[in-house]
């Protein structure tokens, strides 16, 4: 009788240690509780971690490391050995990088669902684990999920620069992606030298929403971007749908004074794209201290000049038809590209346009 | 000094009948004036010049030489570059243009030569007055830019190197005070050259490396015309992206490289059109300090492509071995196949339209093993089949897209998703040139697209908890954009939708009419320059039945008085309202400058300014109500010197 009195003892004394620990417990739960995770390279994960305690007060807990486990064996994968810290009643926000290569192992074995968990403490005996549990799927399914967002100007280079101005600056965004279909909407901001010397405002330069479907990435072209002010520049992308991307990446340029620099030369006419009528002439702005002018005309596609006029820059000469000679040397119906550069007295580069789009169909008498 | 030598000259015309006398390139003239001495033309017809295929008539000066010849006169506007250079003459009575000689000249490269630029602008302001949301920082403030460019040459020996420096002191800056930017050095000897700083080392679609640029150092052979053309490139760049100074030239950090190379090889080259072969390997190592890869991977890709034009024919296909797992793990192999070819003829004519027409097919699997981390956004894991055509005619062009995918293609026990995509857009371009052009209306351009990709599930996932996918997403689009001179407007209607036929909930339908305007500036007077844009969307998001009206407008005011003084006026506005009122944000935000400008030395100035901003920021993430005043002086150093040796 003695034994069972007691394992009764000891079975009380339990029961009350555990009702104290309830007493003084810890809760933790995990939002979303279950996600996707695409086999497609590095996926992110945003884990909202809610924790609640039943102490009075505000209690700081602490989580040492996160968890990869095997839902099916319970074995261990991975761990993430970030710390993380919050308070009690509060919660915790986490974006964890998890990389294809981790479930490896664990994907050959056959396993289609794994859990991400955390164990928080509250240092006074409470703890408690919660998880998100993951289904792999391929990179076509799951929810939308905004894998990473990278700004880089036209030429491919994410490098902050210097620019000059009245130039052009083209820049563009690269969103990979994974999940299905689903709307993205986003706005392109810019702050100015106005408030970039002191302290950055950032102003709305456009807004728009496009579906993400298809390949990843998707490129988004940025407007225009104003060079007309010299100082610091910042471009930035936000994203506002799937509003659960914490990703705002920046771009920087400085726009110096042009002194005695190349100028931007803007183009009036034709349009881009447009087919060159019988009567249709190149038109373009004057170029400060410019004394002659060259219309160049290039291939579509390749930096080849097939033909041109160059013309001394009078007043009012910003402007010439295609001369016989030169529509001679362009192939039959030439889709090609124009530009216009400007000299000075001494044979200086004073102005170069942007290669503008046209088509020219072939003259109809004349031909040298 | 460079020279011109008088290589051949060949006329060959009807009139006149004696040959023109030469070419009198004078190798002393710094301007490398071209004259020629030829027999003067019949009442009614002239002569006219071309230059390297452009036509020079304009600038060509006739002088009577006497005894029946005329002398013609042509200062291009900048020394010719080395090289071979053409002349031809024209004679023509207006109506009919006929060659009449033929010219040819070589300037020859200059034995040494040397360059320097630099361009440094700083800019110091005192904050005199302000309201700011988190005043950080002393009252003092400088920012500037520092760009620099240097080229020497002697023989076949030549080096370069250029870069930017940024600077801001101001907090909340991307800048980091004093930041690197943009940079690259070079040199080469013959086919050899040496580049260390941003580059792209890929000048194609490749499953090694992507063709964006990188912080490293690259090295590049080439045999010239023989062997095949044979080229050899070698590069070890950094893994990751880098800005500023920290991690000096990027590839020494062996856990954050990408080094490889390729060897690629010309077989068929001729008058437009070339067949090329590329064999390269990359091995990429990503360290566990970049918060995306937690944990060390090794990764190796072996490549082999051939690509081509010829004709009008493109061939684009590569096979790729990879093999990838973590530092000191295992390494799992996997291979990716692509193969694309596309025909592209020469236009023809359509009666007097001018007709094109392109089409292309593009296959690809890259099994669930493989991996390029050299490649960024290499879509893993899927098999797609896209065919591309596009037709046009005179100013209507017409272009057609279709494709299909999925994913999981390897025997997984997981569910496979696919999906199938076709487009379809009309463009109507303007003409220029017939009425219409700079009238009331402007010069119309149309634009009509519509898209529709069908995504489903194609094997189920075995999870209960993941029902099966099953939506569509269509997009189309309409517009009309009417070009000036100077600026342009435009209105265009989008409509954008996700249906979800799987019961999750995901329905998505939303429609657009926007209205935009944009000028390049307007010459209010000889001294202002007035540049105005603006936007205005009206979004109704038609599940909820909730519209929005989105208005981003802007005006740059620039003045000019003269005596170096000038004033600048930024004022930009944005407003995104709810038809229920539920949002309503907006920004406004008024940048003036005004500025006297004191020319120093040599192009060299400085600037005494007066400038600020006034914002009230009332959007979803604004900071209220801001302004500030500053007084700055702004020093601009513009300094060039060029030597060059004569050959």
């Amino acid at each position: 009788m003695k034994p069972r009195l007691s394992i009764r003892i000891l079975s009380a004394l339990l029961l009350l240690a555990c009702a104290q620990a309830h007493a003084q417990g810890l809760t933790a739960s995990a939002s979303p509780p279950q996600a996707a995770l695409s086999l497609a390279g590095t996926q992110t994960l945003r884990v909202q971690w809610d924790l609640a305690t039943i102490r009075p007060g505000i209690t700081p807990t602490t989580s040492t490391e996160g968890r990869l486990v095997d839902r099916a064996t319970g074995n261990l994968l991975a761990t993430i050995p970030v710390p993380l810290s919050g308070t009690a009643p509060g919660r915790s926000i986490e974006t964890v990088h998890i990389d294809r290569e981790r479930l490896r192992d664990a994907i050959e074995r056959g396993t289609s669902s794994i859990a991400y968990e955390r164990t928080w403490d509250d240092g006074l005996g409470g703890n408690s684990t919660a998880q998100v549990l993951l289904m792999i799927t391929g990179s076509g399914y799951g929810a939308l999920q905004v894998r990473d967002v990278r700004l880089r100007y036209a030429d491919g280079s994410d490098q902050n620069r210097v620019v000059d101005e009245g130039s052009k600056v083209s820049a563009y965004a690269e969103v990979s992606f994974s999940g299905r279909g689903g709307m993205l909407e986003y706005e392109w901001l810019l702050a100015d030298p106005s408030s970039t010397r002191s302290e950055p405002v950032f102003f709305r330069l456009a807004q728009s929403r496009m579906p993400l479907s298809g390949v990843s990435p998707l490129k988004i072209s940025a407007p225009a971007l104003p060079t007309q002010r010299s100082g610091p520049h910042i471009l930035q992308l936000r994203i506002r749908e799937p509003n659960d991307v914490s990703l705002q990446p920046t771009l920087a340029y400085y726009v110096r004074p042009s002194g005695d620099g190349v100028a931007a030369l803007g183009l009036l006419a034709p349009p881009a794209g447009a087919s060159l009528g019988a009567k249709g002439a190149f038109q373009w702005d004057a170029v400060k201290d410019a004394t002659s002018y060259q219309l160049e005309i290039y291939d579509e596609l390749r930096d080849e000049r097939l033909t041109g006029v160059l013309l001394p820059a009078h007043a009012g000469t910003q402007a010439t038809p295609l001369t016989d000679i030169a529509r001679a040397r362009l192939p039959q119906g030439c889709r090609c590209r124009w530009r216009v550069l400007a000299f000075d007295a001494a044979g200086e580069l004073r102005g170069a346009s942007e290669l503008r789009p046209i088509v020219i169909p072939p003259q109809k008498r004349g031909k040298p | 000094m460079a020279v011109l030598t008088l290589a051949a000259a060949a006329v060959a015309a009807q009139e006149p009948s004696t040959p023109a006398q030469g070419l009198i390139p004078d190798p002393t003239d710094p301007g490398m004036r071209i004259a020629l001495r030829t027999p003067r033309l019949t009442e009614g017809r002239s002569y006219r010049m071309e230059v390297d295929g452009i036509d020079i008539s304009a600038m060509v000066e006739v002088a009577d030489a006497g005894d029946g010849s005329v002398e013609l006169r042509f200062q291009p506007p900048a020394r010719f570059a080395a090289g071979a250079h053409a002349v031809r003459l024209y004679s023509s009575d207006g109506a009919d243009t006929a060659p009449a000689g033929d010219f040819d000249f070589t300037v020859a490269p200059p034995s040494a030569s040397r360059s320097y630029a630099l361009n440094a602008h700083a800019n110091g302001s005192e904050r005199v007055a302000d309201e700011l949301a988190a005043s950080t920082g002393g009252r003092s403030l400088g920012d500037g830019a520092l760009s620099q460019s240097a080229a020497w040459q002697r023989g076949n020996l030549q080096a370069s190197a250029k870069g930017d420096l940024l600077w801001n002191s101001a907090a909340g800056n991307p800048v980091d005070k004093l930041e690197l930017g943009d940079f690259l050095i070079g040199a080469g000897a013959g086919p050899v050259s040496l580049a260390a700083g941003h580059q792209s080392v890929m000048p194609s679609q490749s499953y090694l490396i992507d063709g964006t640029q990188r912080r490293g150092a690259a090295a590049h052979v080439g045999a010239g015309e023989r062997l095949w053309n044979a080229t050899l490139d070698g590069f070890a760049l950094s893994s990751r992206p880098l800005q500023g100074f920290r991690n000096g030239f990027g590839f020494s950090n062996p856990r954050q490289r990408i080094a490889g190379g390729y060897v690629g090889l010309t077989p068929i080259q001729k008058e437009g059109g070339a067949l090329r072969l590329r064999l390269g390997s990359v091995r990429t190592h990503t360290g566990a300090d970049d918060e995306f890869n937690p944990v060390d991977l090794d990764n190796r890709v072996h490549s082999a492509a051939i690509e081509g034009n010829l004709g009008g024919l493109t061939l684009n296909t590569e096979y790729a071995l990879s093999q990838f797992g973590a530092v000191g793990g295992a390494l799992h192999s996997g291979n990716a196949l692509r193969a694309g070819l596309g025909y592209s003829p020469a236009p023809s004519m359509w009666g007097e339209q001018v007709m094109s027409w392109m089409a292309s097919m593009d296959w690809q699997r890259i099994d669930s093993s493989f991996d390029s981390r050299a490649s960024y956004g290499l879509p893993l894991d899927s098999r797609n089949l896209a065919a591309n055509a596009a037709f046009s005619v005179g100013r209507l062009a017409l272009q057609g897209q279709w494709s299909r995918m999925s994913d999981n293609v390897d025997a997984l026990p997981i569910g496979r998703h696919g999906s199938a995509a076709s487009t379809i857009a009309l463009t109507l371009m303007p003409g220029s040139g017939e009425a219409g052009w700079l009238t009331l209306y402007g010069l119309p351009t149309w634009s009509a697209s519509y898209s529709h990709q069908r995504n489903r599930q194609l094997i189920p996932h075995p999870d209960p908890l993941l029902p099966p996918s099953n939506d569509r997403v269509t997009d189309w689009q309409a517009g009309l954009r009417l070009d000036y001179s100077s600026w342009n407007w435009g209105v265009s209607h989008h409509r954008r939708g996700v249906h979800d036929y799987s019961g999750a909930g995901l329905e998505q339908d939303s429609a657009d009419l926007s209205l935009d305007l944009a000028s390049n500036g307007w010459a209010a007077t000889e001294k202002l320059m007035i540049t105005p844009r603006t936007s205005l969307i009206r979004s109704k998001d038609l599940a909820s039945g909730i519209a929005r009206w989105y208005l981003q407008s802007g005006l740059n005011f620039g003045w000019q008085p003269g005596y170096g003084l000038r004033g600048v006026l930024d004022a930009s506005y944005a407003r995104s309202l709810a038809d229920d009122r539920s949002t309503d944000d907006y920004q406004w935000l008024v940048g003036p400058l005004f500025g006297w400008t004191l020319p120093l030395k040599d192009a060299a100035t400085v600037e005494l300014t007066l400038s600020g901003n006034y914002a009230r920021d009332m959007s979803a993430f604004g900071m209220g109500e801001t302004w500030v005043t500053l007084l700055g002086v702004a020093v601009t150093l513009p300094w060039e010197t060029k030597h060059e040796a004569s050959p």
